[in-house]
């Protein structure tokens, strides 16, 4: 009975550190986050207010349960935008109960003077590739190098090709360490893996020069409504 | 017996392909044909903006005749008739040429370059030189998909049969390029 007891004592303890540390490394991140909004002039909140999770993204989606969390938004070099972090876990079922597994994420997201038909620029894997044999396939660009990298999903081929011209598909073959890029009216989303706060504005620059590359043609066919 | 079942399983595996590949060309030649009607499209909104800018410019610069038959005879030479898309190309590309000279006429007349309907047609213009090269890039990609499969094995023995030809590309240069992006105050928008 006792050493029983022991161990659960051991185990409790543990948990209680590991949860402690979690604590910990929130508050931290929070306050540099935090600090971060003050010193570019951004507004900060800790909670999704805006309901950004529900905007129709494939993104947030994904997953059993998500949220977004830690929200700055402000206007960096000319172009309103707003940087978050995000998540979505995966559930999965056994005898020994439930686990999750965490998927996380940096967000930002901006909004450009067009209403855009949703495309999703994402990068091809070996499932890709093998889908694409069997027909089901992205829309293929006149750049084999782009096309090699990038998976293009948009169900209005008109709106891929004028938005991925020539200058863009350079452009984002020299800026591509993003995870995905999605675009459905007159918002952008930048998605990359988890950053540091002292990263953030990274985010906001890509996005800055996203914004400059879109051709002129983007505009007068997709016009705000 | 069983060399029947063979037979049989092989000739339906060789129906079931002639059957996918043929419904493939079918789609991918009507997307070019479809992608080709973009085109023309496009190239219709530049006919129709032609003359509207060949009359600015004249009402700043009537002893430029040369130069606004040239445009107005090309219009109506690659208006003439529907054609193969590289035969059309090289009469695009002459009336392209025709109204970069037009053109470089109206630089010449800084009157006309400051009117407003000057300006509004050359905004015109731009735009729609970019919606060509977007038609033309899409018409061109599914060309590229289609002449592939034409020319590729197994389908070619299938194309062959059917008489499924390649199409050629679409090519031209756009007369005057793009501005950049166009002036917007993005303040206030999230």
């Amino acid at each position: 009975m006792l050493p029983a007891l022991v161990f659960v004592a051991i185990v409790a303890a543990f948990g209680g550190v590991a949860y402690l540390f979690r604590v910990r490394a929130r508050q931290a991140r929070v306050r540099a986050v935090g600090a971060l909004a003050r010193r570019v002039g951004f507004t900060f909140s800790d909670t999704d207010v805006d309901h950004i999770v529900d905007m129709p993204f494939a993104l947030f989606s994904k997953g059993d349960g998500r949220r977004v969390e830690l929200v700055i938004s402000g206007v960096h070099d000319g172009v309103p935008m707003r940087i978050f972090d995000y998540w979505y876990y995966d559930e999965s079922g056994g005898r020994g109960g439930r686990s999750r597994t965490y998927h996380p994420f940096t967000c930002a997201l901006a909004t450009i003077p067009a209403a855009c038909p949703r495309l999703r620029l994402g990068h091809e894997d070996f499932l890709t590739r093998l889908g694409d044999h069997l027909g089901l396939g992205d829309v293929e660009l006149e750049y084999d190098d782009f096309n090699r990298r990038f998976r293009v999903k948009c169900d209005d081929q008109k709106f891929a090709f004028s938005l991925l011209d020539g200058k863009m598909m350079q452009w984002l073959l020299g800026a591509d360490h993003f995870n995905s890029v999605e675009v459905d009216g007159p918002w952008v989303l930048l998605v990359e893996p988890k950053l540091d706060p002292a990263r953030w504005l990274d985010l906001g620059s890509w996005l800055d020069q996203f914004y400059r590359q879109i051709p002129p043609v983007v505009y007068s066919t997709y016009p705000p409504r | 017996m069983t060399a029947i079942v063979v037979v049989a399983a092989i000739a339906f595996v060789v129906m079931a392909v002639t059957f996918a590949v043929y419904n493939r060309l079918v789609h991918l030649r009507n997307l070019t044909r479809e992608s080709w009607r973009d085109i023309d499209a496009e190239l219709q909104r530049r006919y129709d903006l032609i003359p509207n800018l060949v009359s600015t410019v004249k009402g700043y610069a009537a002893h430029e005749r040369e130069t606004f038959d040239a445009v107005t005879a090309q219009r109506a030479d690659a208006m003439a008739m529907p054609r193969e898309p590289d035969e059309q190309a090289t009469r695009e590309q002459a009336l392209g040429r025709s109204v970069a000279q037009l053109m470089a006429v109206a630089e010449r007349y800084p009157e006309l370059r400051a009117s407003e309907q000057f300006l509004v047609l050359q905004r015109e213009l731009a735009d729609t030189e970019d919606r060509i090269q977007v038609a033309r890039r899409i018409y061109n990609a599914n060309v590229r998909a289609y002449d592939t499969l034409v020319q590729t094995f197994p389908a070619l023995v299938v194309a062959r049969a059917f008489g499924f030809t390649v199409r050629p590309y679409f090519e031209l240069d756009p007369i005057v390029r793009d501005a950049g992006p166009p002036p917007v105050d993005l303040s206030g928008r999230m």
